[in-house]
């Protein structure tokens, strides 16, 4: 489904969400209960900093990145164990020390070591990959006002057209009564 | 987030109502017994029953040795999520005038436990001689006095201008504490070191490990959370500390985490540097533990004391739930027992793994006199500082 409007030339464009600009953390976190309440979606809230407790205010359930994390300490400590054991056990057993060819304690750091790198490189990467980051543009960025004050003293909601919930006449005013000015309507390209 | 504020009313102030009277004082009856039980334990076998004491004795002080740290930290670091929780830890660090009492018979029967407190072998030992410019009576006077001095003064005057400010409300409480916390630190850091090294380390003066401050600071920071956790429990179990939440079940879940980690990275580094250098004067500690029956205690703490926590407390819904929390928690002052069982007990029976019956009487006694003394403090004062300037902050805690 793709909804158009019309530009300031006229034009048709394609409209990828409704933005809407709220004065304050609390307003925007208020607004957030009421738009999780109302059942949408396809929608993001946008602040300056981080507002706490608003995953809950959003809804938004428990992340996967933990779960990517524990993939990759896995990972880690197997390639630790094997890295170590295979060749000083197998390959090139040596004595060294007067230690046996398979000493756990000695291969202790690197299991530490290597599971904590690969946790890291997990939760990373695996935050991008949950993110779909990185991206070179986004739709949102069509919208000047955001552009201004989004990373400085702005705080808005944006809901996507996409979002079953999304209704042309309703939403607006949604927004509207939930104290948002600026009701902006945001092109696709 | 202070600015929805507008809805908040502060929790009224808490007291303890339930009557323990009875529990407290049956408490002390046991504890005494036990004790008794142990002094003709110890008239049958001295040196046993004095090293099961001083077992008992270094688990409790450890305990109430983090529960001081843990107080300090909260005010050094201005934190708020603590402030509910925080007159817990006060209340525990405060029976370290207990502790005090307690130490006086490993100081009269010093020379069964500390073979450097006998005259007779810095005669004779010539390392013994090497180490007299730190391991001599005078200064070992002066060290004790430092310890419980500070520990007893500290957290008394700790808790003193805590509950000072329940009834006042004023804000200068909050400053002179944050005040003192930085130069509490470092006396904390140097007890806590120095005691570990005179009562622990010495046992074997022959014996050295430059971690063993950081080792048993590490079970201590643990063991006091997991304490404190139990106490919250029980108190919340009771109707009590209402506005606490899964929150700071969480946070609470994290440091005893976070400090079951470090116990197993400190206790790890020790352990790896004795073994790979293979100094005998190093590698003596880890050899009477590592044979015979000893062994398998050694690869239990192993498991115990990290393994099994770590992998328990590992998903977030288990720490974000006071019960869960506390079912870890009484496991791990188990483990904390079992750690210090294992630091002391070989040092005696060098022939394996064994219990005598003072190990347990010892620790009865102990736990006994500890918990009546607490009910005396618990109802001395309210539950939390109802008038803290943070209460504010920490019942809205988000994280």
């Amino acid at each position: 489904m793709s909804i158009l409007a019309k530009n300031s030339e006229g034009q048709s464009v394609e409209i990828y969400a409704i933005g809407a600009e709220f004065p304050s953390a609390a307003a925007v976190f208020e607004a957030a209960q009421k738009v999780r309440d109302q059942g949408f979606k396809w929608w993001d809230v946008y602040s300056s900093y981080p507002i706490h407790g608003m995953d809950a205010a959003m809804g938004l359930g428990k992340s996967w990145v933990s779960a990517i994390s524990l993939a990759g300490a896995a990972t880690g400590l197997t390639t630790a164990v094997l890295l170590q054991t295979i060749p000083s056990v197998f390959i090139y057993p040596m004595i060294v020390q007067g230690k046996p060819y398979f000493s756990l304690p000695a291969f202790f750091p690197i299991m530490f070591e290597l599971t904590v790198l690969f946790t890291a490189f997990a939760t990373v990467f695996g935050m991008f990959t949950v993110n779909l980051l990185p991206r070179l543009h986004h739709p949102i960025f069509n919208w000047e006002r955001f552009c201004q004050k989004a990373t400085d003293d702005g705080f808005f909601i944006v809901i996507e057209v996409a979002d079953p919930r999304y209704s042309e006449t309703d939403t607006p005013k949604l927004l509207e009564s939930l104290g948002a000015s600026n009701i902006t309507l945001i092109p696709r390209d | 987030m202070s600015d929805h504020s507008h809805t908040f009313t502060p929790p009224s102030p808490e007291r303890l109502t339930h009557d323990l009277d009875r529990v407290s004082k049956i408490s002390l009856a046991i504890g005494v017994i036990a004790l008794i039980s142990s002094a003709v334990g110890g008239y049958c076998d001295r040196v046993q029953a004095l090293h099961s004491y001083l077992f008992a004795f270094m688990y409790f002080y450890t305990i109430m040795a983090g529960a001081f740290f843990w107080t300090i930290l909260h005010h050094a670091v201005d934190a708020n999520w603590s402030v509910i929780v925080r007159r817990q830890f006060e209340n525990v660090a405060n029976l370290m005038g207990v502790m005090a009492v307690g130490f006086i018979p490993l100081f009269i029967f010093r020379e069964d436990i500390w073979k450097w407190t006998q005259p007779s072998e810095l005669a004779h030992s010539v390392l013994l001689q090497e180490k007299h410019g730190y391991l001599n009576m005078p200064f070992f006077i002066v060290r004790l006095i430092f310890y419980f001095g500070f520990f007893t003064g500290a957290a008394y005057f700790y808790r003193k201008l805590s509950t000072a400010q329940d009834s006042d409300g004023s804000i200068v409480h909050s400053w002179r504490l944050r005040w003192w916390s930085p130069l509490s630190i470092i006396g904390f850091g140097l007890a806590i070191t120095f005691s570990a090294l005179d009562w622990l380390m010495a046992l074997d003066y022959h014996w050295y490990s430059t971690m063993w401050g950081v080792y048993i600071f590490a079970g201590s920071a643990q063991s006091s959370m997991a304490t404190c956790i139990l106490i919250v429990f029980l108190l919340r179990k009771a109707g009590y500390l209402k506005p606490l939440s899964g929150e700071h079940a969480h946070i609470m879940g994290k440091l005893l985490f976070a400090f079951t980690v470090f116990w197993a990275y400190i206790a790890f580094s020790q352990y790896m540097l004795i073994w790979y250098a293979n100094i005998p004067e190093e590698t003596v500690f880890f050899i009477k533990r590592n044979n015979g029956s000893w062994t398998y205690l050694s690869v239990f703490l192993v498991a115990g004391h990290f393994i099994f926590p770590f992998i328990y407390l590992l998903t977030q819904a288990v720490k974000k739930s006071w019960a869960s929390l506390s079912v870890i928690a009484v496991w791990i002052l188990f483990m904390h027992g079992v750690d210090h069982f294992w630091i002391i007990a070989p040092v005696v029976r060098p022939d394996g793994f064994s219990m005598r019956w003072t190990d347990f009487t010892s620790f009865i006694g102990l736990a006994g006199i500890l918990v009546y003394v607490f009910i005396r403090i618990l109802g001395s004062a309210g539950l939390f500082p109802a008038r803290d300037p943070r209460l504010n902050d920490c019942i809205k805690l988000t994280n």
